[in-house]
């Protein structure tokens, strides 16, 4: 049974009022447990909406939302929601509140009643995992710290409640490319050691061809791709639909093909792409 | 919305906003300082502004139904309390003529007075009601007062409120989401609940306010010395006109009242 299933769930923001906005229009996706699932759309296709449905912060107009096969307009099952399915926000820094890193993260266990030494265990556990330095933790401000540093912290506030499944909405934007290595490496060490089932909102097509076990293409609040990468950058022309773009290997070979080069499966990275062009000319040369 | 500016061509919306800012503020002062003449006069012209300006008489009814409340409260008030000769009631609840006489006009002359800043605020764009306001005000900064940045100021803040109000509403997601209860039982847990709204809302308000800052002066903004306008604002024929009918109004209203009571 998938951890978490939305069942053709349809959302406005707004609803009833002149300023409605149609957010999800009939959605539907099942997630298996311990899979790393990227959701990719465009700003606006509905990526944000369905994350927050998985927490139990929307509840569907339409359809219904099972998180472990329980409903999550059920109020009492959704009162212990937040911890089992941990949701990173956009920007996550900016929730900042505690006068040190070690109390901002203490602040989901603290709310989970746990004793202070397992608070303690929690954030350390965290910081560990996004690879933050715990003696500092108690020290320093989280303003004190750079960007990065900060993205980090606010990511292990959410982890120290040891969620199940985890939520993230564009973890890595407006971050450089060293944190970015740091973050996706804390998510990759989530899922495979310790089992976390991760949904993840992106538009760096690049990324989720690296990361992610299953892609869903989602395009004004419907899903419009489902599958592997490999599956769904082989429809360039939906990708490309959906408002995004591919993988630059990808991309390489969607435009070599465009141009009559009769090259294969879908690159994914570099090398591969790399390889199939060395294959095609290597071909070519020998009908010459 | 109150007052919500209703993009529409007409006479009333192309006059200069210092003309309609005066304009109003004299026609109130004709209702209130007057007696029935006074509300009869500032009816008319309120009539005729209405008209004028293109405004669909369905969203003023609703508008005007948002104070419903108070104003019947008020206008409640004043008919059961006011002494004197009793039509019913009983001790001190009583509906008098006087009572009754003052209740209706109060009725009246609020109705006026909301129908007048709606007129304004319909036909006129905050940014403009500002610039009127700030010229208008602009013999004060002979005194010293910056005129120019407390407009600017008030006018910043007044743009920024939904862009507060959303980022608000995002802070109280990232909360819920690590477990903080906004609602429910436990002052203390309500406390803290409160704190981790109001920090990230008022770092985020002191983030852009200096990000706002520096992007305006790198657009060369220099406070009100020496700042020229895209539209200028010209007085034409028709301002005067309306200057002139609401400044007659008030002095017919206040004579009309002193002399012959109405």
């Amino acid at each position: 049974m998938p951890i978490i299933r939305l069942e053709n769930v349809w959302y406005t923001y707004n609803r009833g009022t002149p300023i409605q906005t149609p957010a999800l229009s009939g959605f539907s996706l099942d997630i298996s447990r311990g899979s790393f699932v990227a959701l990719a759309g465009h700003t606006g296709s509905g990526k944000s909406t369905v994350l927050r449905h998985l927490n139990g912060l929307l509840l569907p107009h339409g359809g219904r939302v099972l998180v472990e096969g329980s409903d999550t307009r059920d109020k009492s099952f959704r009162k212990s929601l937040w911890s089992k399915v941990g949701l990173v926000l956009q920007y996550p820094e900016r929730q900042f509140f505690e006068e040190t890193v070690f109390r901002e993260v203490s602040v989901g266990p603290d709310n989970l009643g746990l004793s202070p030494s397992e608070v303690e265990d929690r954030v350390r556990e965290a910081l560990a995992v996004v690879g933050i330095d715990r003696r500092l933790a108690r020290e320093t401000s989280p303003y004190a710290l750079s960007g990065g540093e900060q993205r980090r912290v606010a990511l292990a506030s959410v982890l120290s409640l040891r969620p199940g499944v985890l939520a993230l909405d564009e973890p890595t934007a407006g971050i450089d490319f060293k944190g970015r290595q740091r973050i996706f490496e804390a998510l990759v060490e989530l899922k495979n050691h310790q089992g976390v089932t991760i949904i993840m909102a992106s538009h760096n097509m690049d990324d989720m061809a690296r990361l992610a076990d299953r892609i869903v293409v989602i395009k004004e609040g419907r899903a419009l791709l489902e599958g592997t990468p490999r599956q769904v950058f082989a429809n360039h022309g939906l990708v490309r639909e959906a408002g995004l773009n591919l993988p630059f290997p990808s991309e390489v070979m969607a435009r070599l093909r465009e141009k009559g080069f009769n090259t294969g499966t879908p690159a994914l990275t570099v090398d591969e792409a790399a390889e199939e062009v060395i294959k095609h000319m290597g071909a070519r040369k020998t009908d010459q | 919305m109150l007052g919500q500016y209703l993009p529409v061509e007409s006479a009333i919306h192309r006059l200069d906003p210092r003309s309609k800012l005066l304009s109003t503020f004299l026609l109130m002062a004709a209702v209130m300082a007057g007696g029935w003449a006074g509300m009869a006069i500032g009816g008319l012209i309120i009539s005729a502004g209405v008209i004028a300006a293109r405004l669909p008489l369905g969203v003023l009814w609703r508008q005007v139904r948002l104070l419903g409340l108070i104003m019947l409260a008020s206008v409640l008030f004043q008919i059961l309390f006011t002494p004197g000769d009793i039509v019913f009631g009983a001790g001190p609840v009583k509906v008098t003529v006087q009572g009754l006489e003052s209740g209706i006009t109060l009725l009246i002359k609020i109705l006026l007075i909301v129908l007048a800043g709606i007129i304004l605020t319909s036909t006129t764009t905050t940014l403009r009601l500002a610039s009127g306001i700030e010229l208008l005000l602009k013999p004060l900064g002979r005194l010293g007062i910056p005129v120019h940045e407390i407009v600017m100021a008030m006018s910043i803040a007044i743009r920024f409120i939904p862009v507060i109000t959303e980022e608000a509403q995002d802070i109280i997601n990232a909360q819920v989401s690590r477990g903080v209860a906004f609602y429910g039982p436990g002052l203390g847990k309500r406390a803290r609940a409160v704190v981790s709204l109001l920090v990230p809302l008022l770092t985020g308000v002191l983030r852009r306010s200096d990000d706002l800052a520096t992007a305006m002066e790198a657009r060369c903004y220099r406070g009100g010395a020496g700042r020229t306008r895209m539209h200028a604002m010209v007085f034409g024929r028709a301002d005067v006109m309306c200057l002139l009918l609401t400044g007659t109004s008030l002095v017919a209203a206040v004579l009309l009242r002193v002399t012959l009571g109405l």
